[in-house]
């Protein structure tokens, strides 16, 4: 009960966001929108597809979408839409391309691998959650680290030196406190895949709802100015 | 005559108290998470760390 309500919690949320993402994009155009609104709607197959297993069981389809689009593709393209927001257009542009290639190849990887569910069971992991162990076939498993490391310095990393950037300079607080939601927001899932190996179970799926919940708060944070921003100090002067 | 002079001083801008507390320790928090995940991705991108996701 808990491995399909928590992760279908967290891709129902995960659609919602991608519709205000994408609703944002549609009135002020941005690709750095755009590619967020993909990401977060990654984000959602991965926790229906973790969902479907936790109530209905195995089925390969299924799994393989949870691991290209949950595990590989999604801090990827999440990143990358921080990358628009934050670098050149043109090193955005050859980023994208290169993203685009990069996924179609795991695409590839992931829906010919060789699966072998018996294996999610037989390990250190809790068994009740999916992973990455039921693929056999070489050279899928060893992508996701790449696609993670992307999504961990340019949307952890870009959050934080966005939050940095505001917060040295005091002005736009809102966007300087979203961005620190949207930091740790990403970073959640990591943890929770971390406890999940120390046999807490449902570790990874409650982190990947704490982290959608925090993205979609720093998103929605981000966006909507505060009353008080910041205030202004004049230093006494000198007699 | 008065030689005083007074300087005009800048305004300078500040969060509310608490946020100017809050912030920074946030911030070097989330610094030290982003190094810990890269050192801990790249060693099992390496194969050192196996079993990833």
């Amino acid at each position: 009960m808990f491995n399909s309500i928590v992760p279908l919690l967290s891709g129902i949320v995960s659609f919602v966001f991608a519709f205000f993402v994408l609703k944002r994009y549609m009135e002020r155009k941005g690709t750095y929108l755009l590619i967020w609104g993909i990401g977060t709607i990654f984000y959602g197959i991965g926790g229906l597809s973790e969902a479907y297993y936790g109530a209905i069981g195995w089925n390969p389809l299924v799994f393989r979408l949870w691991y290209l689009f949950g595990a590989i593709l999604v801090a990827a393209w999440l990143g990358q839409g921080t990358v628009y927001l934050l670098a050149k257009r043109k090193w955005a542009n050859i980023l994208l391309v290169i993203l685009i290639l990069g996924s179609i190849y795991g695409a590839f990887k992931v829906f010919t691998a060789q699966l072998d569910p018996t294996l999610m069971a037989a390990s250190t992991h809790t068994g009740s959650e999916l992973s990455g162990r039921a693929i056999t076939s070489p050279g899928v498993r060893v992508l996701t680290p790449f696609f993670n490391m992307y999504g961990t310095l340019t949307l952890v990393g870009g959050a934080a030196y966005s939050a940095f950037i505001f917060w040295r300079k005091r002005v736009l607080l809102h966007r300087t406190i979203g961005n620190i939601l949207i930091a740790v927001g990403a970073t959640l899932p990591a943890f929770g895949g971390f406890f999940s190996r120390l046999q807490f179970p449902g570790a990874l799926y409650i982190g990947e709802f704490l982290g959608i919940l925090l993205l979609f708060a720093g998103f929605l944070r981000s966006t909507t100015p505060m009353k008080t921003e910041s205030v202004e100090s004049v230093p006494a002067a000198a007699d | 005559m008065n030689g005083k002079m007074n300087k005009s001083k800048v305004p300078t801008r500040q969060y509310p108290a608490i946020y100017e507390k809050l912030i920074p320790v946030a911030i070097g928090f989330i610094v030290v998470v982003i190094l810990t995940l890269l050192v801990i991705t790249f060693g099992v991108a390496l194969g050192v760390w196996a079993n990833s996701v």
